[in-house]
């Protein structure tokens, strides 16, 4: 019984872990249709904000709003130097992002070495759940998670700050002729994708290996979170992650973590086969 | 209100505006007429900045509008409603008639009441998709919309396209009673010439990209033979 709650448990963390990471991803796919290879390397810079901000003495609260600051802008600066010449250029989104993933890397590389930098989380205590013991910085993860599609969800859907950046998606010229600042909704857009790409490396860096490698690990499950679950509508992929989640940590922990990732992948093919654009698809925008 | 002199304007290296010139004063009401193809919609979305002129000036409420983004030209004051309308179809009635007026006004701005009184059929749909609404529907949406930002000036491209004649008269009604009761600044391309008569004080012929003849419309409800050179086929 303790076993099964387990599991439960952390199949629940990990889907939720893909949700936290992908979301940033998802906004700026989803709504921006960019495909950002750089989303690993900005978790990246999120975490190694905390550690520099964490070595200086100062506490992981003001690290944890720093990263998310800090990388939303560098995601303003994406957009400003990069991003914006190339929207709707599909492969040069790709290749330009994957370009300044490599160099947001090899930065990190020369400035803090190719090794594993720690940080400490600010939370240490056990909970007991259902008589199991359960670390409580997991916990928290999950509900910064929760906050964060909530979030998201609310600022798209229901403020009128969402409504004019989702006509801007929908259509650009008619939205400009309405008087609606279209270069202001991409930037704030896909800064705000970035911010939360940032969050999330500040919020995982505890619990990981923070070293230059650190964003891959989740990039292919949201990856594949988005494919699964459709990129339509902003609940695709989460939906997406809680499938893709849930197979791998049920799978890993029944079986073995190798054949859970063969399993995902089965799955995720499966999927792709019967959904073509995912299951909340509608496929209009394409 | 409006000035252009001399507008060139084209796709890729065609022409469709060859140094067009156009002058309309505040509180006008002007239909726009000429065969397919002839460059109406281009003119609009020049004016709109959606189109750069290669050549040319234009002038809006004494300011230079040429070369200045779209966004900006929303907000001195000029709304358009395009041909075919481009409501978002996602979105419901209400949502898109709230973009019209903060897109100009500011977030902050809310839907002006009078929208409903001239088209009270959006007061009954407020809550359904744009994209579900009849042609005609989304004609008076569009309309609108473009109403809510409290424009100085609107430019209306073919109003008529594809609707039934009770509501092509119905939406002439509204338009001619915006510009006597609100005093709005009106262009309005047309191929339907009752509709642009019902609307416009004065009428414009455009052929392959310039102006060629003005007209009254009194003046062509007496003799049409105006229609017959730029409009018949
Ligand atoms: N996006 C475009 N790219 C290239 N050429 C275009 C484009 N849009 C219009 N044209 C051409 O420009 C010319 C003028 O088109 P425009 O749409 O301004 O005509 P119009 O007077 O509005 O006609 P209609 O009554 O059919 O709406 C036409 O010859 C048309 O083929
Ligand atoms: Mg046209």
């Amino acid at each position: 019984m303790d076993q099964a709650l387990l599991l439960l448990l952390d199949a629940t963390n990990y889907v939720l872990v893909i949700v936290l990471v992908a979301m940033g991803l998802v906004i700026v796919f989803g709504l921006m249709r960019v495909i950002n290879m750089a989303h690993g390397e900005l978790f990246l810079l999120g975490a190694y904000t905390l550690v520099v901000l964490q070595q200086a003495g100062l506490p992981y609260w003001l690290g944890l709003l720093a990263a998310t600051v800090f990388v939303g802008m560098v995601g303003l600066l994406m957009e400003e130097l990069v991003i914006r010449h190339i929207y709707h250029r599909f492969l040069d989104t790709i290749l330009a992002t994957w370009g300044l993933s490599i160099a947001i890397k090899q930065a990190v590389v020369l400035v803090f070495g190719p090794g594993a930098q720690s940080t400490a989380a600010p939370i240490t205590a056990q909970v007991e759940i259902f008589g199991a013991s359960y670390p409580a910085y997991r916990l928290f993860i999950m509900a910064v998670a929760l906050l964060v599609v909530a979030a998201t969800f609310y600022l798209f859907f229901r403020t009128r700050f969402g409504l004019a950046a989702r006509a801007v998606i929908a259509n650009r010229s008619m939205a400009a002729c309405l008087g609606i600042p279209t270069r202001a909704f991409d930037r704030m857009t896909f800064a705000y994708g970035a911010a939360l790409a940032g969050l999330a490396g500040a919020v995982m860096a505890p619990i990981m290996s923070v070293d230059p490698q650190m964003g891959l690990g989740f990039l292919i499950p949201a990856f594949l979170a988005i494919l699964v679950g459709g990129a339509g509508h902003l609940a695709g992929p989460v939906l997406g992650a809680g499938l893709i989640g849930a197979t791998d940590s049920v799978t890993a922990g029944l079986w073995s973590p190798v054949m859970a990732q063969v399993v995902v992948f089965a799955m995720a093919v499966i999927a792709i086969r019967i959904f073509p654009s995912g299951l909340l698809g509608r496929g209009g925008s394409r | 209100m409006l000035r252009i002199d001399g507008l060139v304007c084209g796709y890729g290296g065609s022409q469709v505006l060859r140094g067009l010139d156009l002058q309309i004063a505040a509180g006008e009401s002007v239909a726009l007429l000429g065969r397919n193809g002839m460059g109406k919609t281009t003119l609009l979305r020049a004016i709109m900045g959606l189109l750069p002129a290669k050549a040319g000036k234009l002038w809006f409420d004494d300011r230079r509008i040429d070369g200045t983004k779209t966004e900006a030209i929303a907000k001195a004051g000029l709304a358009f409603v395009p041909q075919g309308r481009e409501i978002f179809p996602d979105l419901t009635v209400a949502e898109n008639l709230q973009l019209g007026a903060m897109g100009r006004r500011g977030l902050g701005a809310g839907i002006p009441q009078e929208i409903f009184q001239r088209f009270p059929i959006l007061a009954e749909r407020l809550k359904q998709k744009g994209g579900t609404l009849s042609g005609g529907q989304q004609q008076q949406l569009a309309i609108g919309r473009a109403l809510a930002g409290q424009p100085k000036m609107l430019l209306l491209d073919e109003p008529s396209d594809g609707l039934q004649p009770s509501i092509v008269t119905e939406v002439g009604r509204a338009m001619r009673r915006e510009v006597e009761e609100q005093g709005l600044t009106l262009i309005t391309v047309e191929q339907n010439v009752a509709l642009a008569l019902a609307i416009a004080e004065r009428c414009l012929f455009i052929e392959n990209g310039i102006l060629v003849a003005e007209t009254s419309s009194a003046a062509l409800r007496a003799d049409d033979s105006l229609i017959h050179r730029y409009l018949a086929i």
